[in-house]
């Protein structure tokens, strides 16, 4: 036998790739077609994720760099309630540079008592700001603008009294005069979110208006020039050791906010979450592409069978194939979502406190790839695996489409393992590990309903009586058969509706609560700073001025959590839901018999004039989550002095009464020697005008300057858009779900056309006009989608229900509108879809499809 | 329900079979099952001195690269692969260093060494069987199986496809097993093999190769 003679020469025809890698760029080289949709999904979510991951870093870089400036300071250690010592402030001026600022609420009123605004004092020295610059709007210096007697206020300030630069207004004791209208002020960032303007004046101003009294709420802020790192961060010991009993509360320019920071860290996570279930509704996309791939490839699998490639060697180079394309998609998510940030800071940067500086954040960009990657493993192992099974007889005989049976166990394993990683990475590296994990149960758990749904729908269309309308009958045959769209569109546009009909169902629920519920049950008014001298005056004007109302008070003083059971505040370790309680300082009170809302549920309360070691009770769930049990000792820093108290019992707090409410009460013995106020709510009992609501705030507040009143419904309005913006963030975010289920259902059409063709071009064969063919095509899709729109809303309120009275402590108000969301959208996609998808197949000619091969 | 039954079939080194037999007599079955590409449920299947019942799907595979070659009716070629990748196909599956250069030279043995780097659906249906025939020939396998090779074919280019296998056959050596319901191609074979429902009818073998 002789060979074909290789011919001795060296032409340079290598090959030099890895043969799976070679077979795989062979095959992609006939275009990327059929994987559009795949690609789309993949990016995506991934640049979901990458956005929200850019624009968190940007904002928490941005911040941190600022910090200097949004803090004031290098170093800011403050204190509430009292001044610092000569001896502490000796101690900050050894530090550094140091400035003094006082920041406090307030009431001004217009000099005729006829008008008055909640304002946000601040009183500053001649040094302040240490860093950056407060600008005003007419170019005046600072100090000129806050000669003493003068204020420089913001020009919501202005517009809320009607007042005008030059007019005066009254502030505690004291007239003050308008020198100036502020126009940004450096650090404003620091003193968190705010229920009214910016009223600026100078320490000794401050002094004339009689504001800054034992006892009174003021926080007293120092901000430290201290630009060695080393130093800086040894400054919380040096001042733990040394001045151990001022509990001054010291932060520094790495974290000017932490306030800021934690809600950022909160909403990027959510966010996140909310991203990756738009990712993970494109899985399906993803593995409905990689069906239909495997499907479009038996005859070359089944070749490269027939030419002697073993099987892992085609299993390789399909998996290396769907890899890259998934790379491809990851790369365009990740570059879309690094440019999206962009546009978002052009768009609202303005609005934003600090100037966004985006870049390239890598660790967001790696998390997002990260989640794309085993997002794609998950959904392309499971139908890849089917390409070991193609045979290669297939090759002789016209076999249907292979029985689609379970993937080798290496691929179930793959798809599992990835899933697992997927859920535990983002569990380990959210916040809230809890929500995390339940956020993703839930995904899992709302893909294998509408799975069921979507097998259960087939079933019951496949049990139907025949009707006796061929469109309907049509219809009901495409929903039963094999090869049909229905439980890709029950879980792909199934979750996404599910997702938004939960959001809106959560956010009207929310809403109502704020608009309707709360203010029902809470007070009208807060009183803050009732002077305990003058609490009977207090009283007996309220009596007079508001006959119709119930006034309820408690002595009120602030401070902060030192140690619990003997470790220091700052060594534990709370739980997310916890760590408010020992993040600043808390408003204490004491009391010889427990509010009328608690119960003791564990321990047991003081009898009356107790006079024993010192007592506390803790509200129970937060105390056992801080690991307190009864018997131990807690140490809070009032005043400058720490004061250690047993712990008593543990009672029930109803706080969405928004009534005063307190973490810790205290037994009187510990704290009615200190110079405390009152704190006091006013609730309407009988049914009042606006004007009485508005006579009563001006009475109070010229009788008792030194009162600061908020409206409840003002908190509530103020809270309740801050809401509203946070919730269109996450809508946003939930609508992707929608549009990434919509991608999915688009590649599944799309995949299912040239079926559809070929049966449209039967039924026109044997007469069928097209409107059947348009009607039958509307009824299965109309039938599909308002299923899964039924499903979706029951399955949304569900989850709603969960998050608001198991999460939220709020109860559930169903809202027609969120509920009608998901069947309105459901059926213009579906009408929308099926409509274009029903065209396309009518336009499509009937020759090719009728010849044989 | 048993496809092939009771038969009993050698081929020699160096014959040529021609198979023949009626739609559903069972040919398409035996050649799979000489192939490998279908295990028999029972007998002893031999070929290339290897047991092809005792080898497992990847054995099998390997056992085809190397000692089988098959030319199919609809030629089958990977669509998004040029002629010389296609016919370079089973000598990377086998490792072998010079694949491309190869394939070349086959290329050029069967005339299309001017269409190297054409895509199949560039190429005519009697090309590309050319291809199918360089690519089926490419590792120097012991036998090649040629199922209805010209059935998609016009007569002219059937021909020349038929006077190519049969010059390559006599160039090589190879052993050539040809399936066709056609007769007349058949008599070009040193022997006839005809199956009818399932059964090799051995009275008829010597007698139509006469005729």
């Amino acid at each position: 036998m002789t060979a074909i003679p290789a011919a001795a020469r060296a032409s340079g025809r290598q090959f030099a790739l890895p043969l799976s890698l070679r077979l795989a760029l062979r095959e992609l080289r006939g275009g990327i077609g059929g994987f559009y949709i795949f690609i789309a999904c993949i990016a995506l979510g991934s640049a979901a994720i990458a956005a929200i991951g850019t624009l968190s870093s940007a904002i928490q870089t941005s911040i941190a760099r600022e910090g200097q400036v949004l803090l004031g300071g290098d170093i800011e250690a403050s204190l509430v309630h009292r001044r610092a010592s000569d001896a502490e402030r000796a101690f900050l001026t050894r530090q550094g540079p140091i400035s003094e600022i006082a920041t406090l609420r307030s009431m001004a009123r217009l000099a005729d008592g006829s008008s008055q605004a909640l304002v946000l004092v601040k009183a500053v020295d001649g040094v302040y700001p240490l860093y950056g610059a407060v600008a005003l709007e007419d170019g005046a210096r600072l100090t000129d603008a806050l000669r003493p007697g003068g204020a420089a206020v913001e020009r919501a300030f202005l517009e809320q009294l009607g007042l005008q630069k030059g007019d005066r207004f009254n502030l505690g004791d004291a007239s003050l005069e308008i020198t100036s209208v502020i126009a940004s002020e450096p650090d404003r960032l620091s003193a968190g979110p705010s229920l009214g303007p910016r009223v600026m004046m100078s320490l000794e101003t401050l002094d004339r208006t009689g504001l800054s009294q034992p006892g009174s709420l003021i926080d007293w802020r120092y901000r430290i020039g201290q630009t060695d790192a080393e130093q800086m961060a040894a400054f919380k010991d040096i001042v733990a050791r040394e001045l151990p009993d001022s509990g001054f509360q010291v932060r520094d320019k790495t974290d000017p906010s932490p306030g800021i920071s934690r809600a950022i860290d909160r909403l990027t996570d959510f966010l996140t979450l909310v991203g990756l279930t738009a990712l993970l509704t494109g899985g399906i996309g993803v593995a409905n592409a990689v069906s239909a791939f495997i499907e479009r490839k038996r005859k070359v699998i089944a070749i490269y069978k027939a030419t002697g490639a073993p099987r892992d060697l085609i299993t390789r180079s399909f998996l290396l194939q769907v890899m890259l394309l998934a790379v491809l998609g990851i790369v365009i998510g990740l570059a879309v979502g690094a440019v999206l940030p962009f546009l978002f800071t052009a768009l609202y940067g303005s609005a934003l406190p600090v100037r966004l500086e985006i870049g390239l954040y890598p660790g967001a960009l790696l998390w997002a790839a990260a989640y794309g990657f085993l997002t794609a493993l998950i959904f392309m192992l499971w139908p890849l695996g089917r390409a070991s099974q193609i045979r290669a007889g297939e090759l002789l005989r016209e076999e249907v489409e292979g029985k689609a049976g379970w993937p080798p166990p290496l691929f179930i394993a793959g798809s599992v393992g990835s899933a697992l990683l997927l859920m535990l990475t983002a569990v380990m590296f959210a916040q809230d590990k809890q929500i995390a994990a339940i956020t993703l149960a839930a995904v899992a758990v709302t893909f294998l309903v509408f799975a069921a749904l979507g097998q259960g729908f087939r079933v019951l269309a496949g049990k139907m009586p025949r009707p006796r309308r061929p469109e309907l009958a049509l219809a009901l045959a495409n929903i039963a058969g094999p090869g049909g769209l229905t439980r890709t569109v029950t879980i792909s546009l199934g979750t996404g509706l599910t997702l938004l009909t939960a959001i809106a169902l959560t956010n009207a629920s929310l809403t109502e609560e704020l608009r309707t519920q709360i203010p029902e049950r809470a007070p009208s008014h807060f009183f803050v700073g009732v002077p305990k001298t003058a609490f009977d005056g207090f009283s007996d004007l309220i009596a007079k001025v508001a006959p119709g109302s119930e006034l309820e008070a408690a002595p009120m003083l602030r401070g902060k959590i030192v140690s619990l059971a003997g470790t220091p505040a700052a060594q534990i370790k709370a739980p997310p839901q916890a760590e408010w309680v020992l993040n600043g300082d808390r408003g204490l009170t004491f009391s010889d018999a427990p509010p009328k809302e608690s119960q003791i549920l564990e321990g047991a309360w003081w009898p009356k004039d107790y006079s024993g070691v010192p007592l506390v009770s803790f509200e129970g769930e937060l105390g056992r989550a801080l690991g307190l049990k009864i018997g131990d000792e807690l140490t809070v820093n009032v005043l400058g002095r720490n004061i250690t108290a047993k712990l008593a019992n543990f009672r029930t707090v109803r706080w969405n009464s928004f009534g005063i409410n307190f973490v810790m009460i205290f037994s009187s013995n510990t704290l009615a020697a200190a110079p405390y106020n009152y704190l006091a709510t006013l609730t309407w009992t009988a049914p009042h005008e606006d004007k009485a609501e508005a006579d009563l705030i001006r009475t109070v507040t010229a009788q008792f300057p030194n009162v600061t009143s908020v409206r409840v419904r003002d908190a509530l309005e103020t809270f309740n858009s801050l809401m509203g913006k946070v919730f269109a963030a996450i809508r946003v975010a939930g609508g992707l779900t929608l549009f990434s289920g919509v991608l999915v259902l688009a590649g599944a059409l799309a995949t299912a056309r040239s079926r559809r063709i070929y049966e449209a071009v039967i039924l026109k064969t044997l007469g069928a006009p097209r409107w059947r063919i348009v009607a039958a095509h509307l009824a299965e899709h109309l039938l599909l989608g308002l299923a899964t729109a039924m499903l979706a809303s029951i399955a949304g309120a569900v989850v709603a229900y969960i998050i608001l009275t198991q999460l939220m402590d709020v109860s559930f108000h169903p809202s027609v509108m969120a509920l009608l969301q998901a069947t309105l959208l459901a059926t213009i996609f579906m009408i929308a879809f099926g409509l274009f998808g029903t065209l396309r197949v009518l336009g499509a000619k009937a020759a090719p499809y009728l010849r044989s091969e | 329900m048993p496809i092939l039954r009771g038969v009993t079939l050698g081929i020699e080194a160096g014959e040529t079979v021609g198979v023949v037999g009626p739609s559903g007599s069972g040919k398409s079955t035996l050649l799979m099952v000489m192939t490998g590409l279908d295990k028999a449920t029972s007998g002893v299947v031999r070929v290339a001195g290897h047991d092809f019942m005792a080898l497992g799907e990847d054995a099998l595979a390997r056992v085809r690269g190397e000692h089988i070659g098959i030319v199919f009716q609809s030629f089958h070629l990977v669509p998004t692969l040029t002629a010389l990748e296609n016919v370079a196909l089973p000598l990377e599956f086998l490792g072998r260093a010079n694949a491309a250069d190869r394939a070349a030279d086959v290329l050029q043995s069967v005339g299309l060494a001017h269409r190297l780097s054409h895509f199949p659906a560039q190429l005519s249906g009697g090309e590309q069987q050319r291809v199918a025939i360089a690519r089926a020939l490419a590792p120097n396998p012991k036998i090649l199986f040629a199922d209805e090779p010209t059935g998609n074919l016009d007569v002219r280019t059937g021909e020349q496809i038929m006077d190519l296998l049969f010059a390559l056959h006599k160039r090589l050596g190879t052993t050539l097993v040809l399936i066709t319901h056609d007769q007349r191609l058949a008599a070009r074979c040193g022997r006839i093999v005809t199956i009818e429902d399932g059964r090799v009818d051995p009275a008829r073998q010597d007698l139509e190769s006469v005729a």
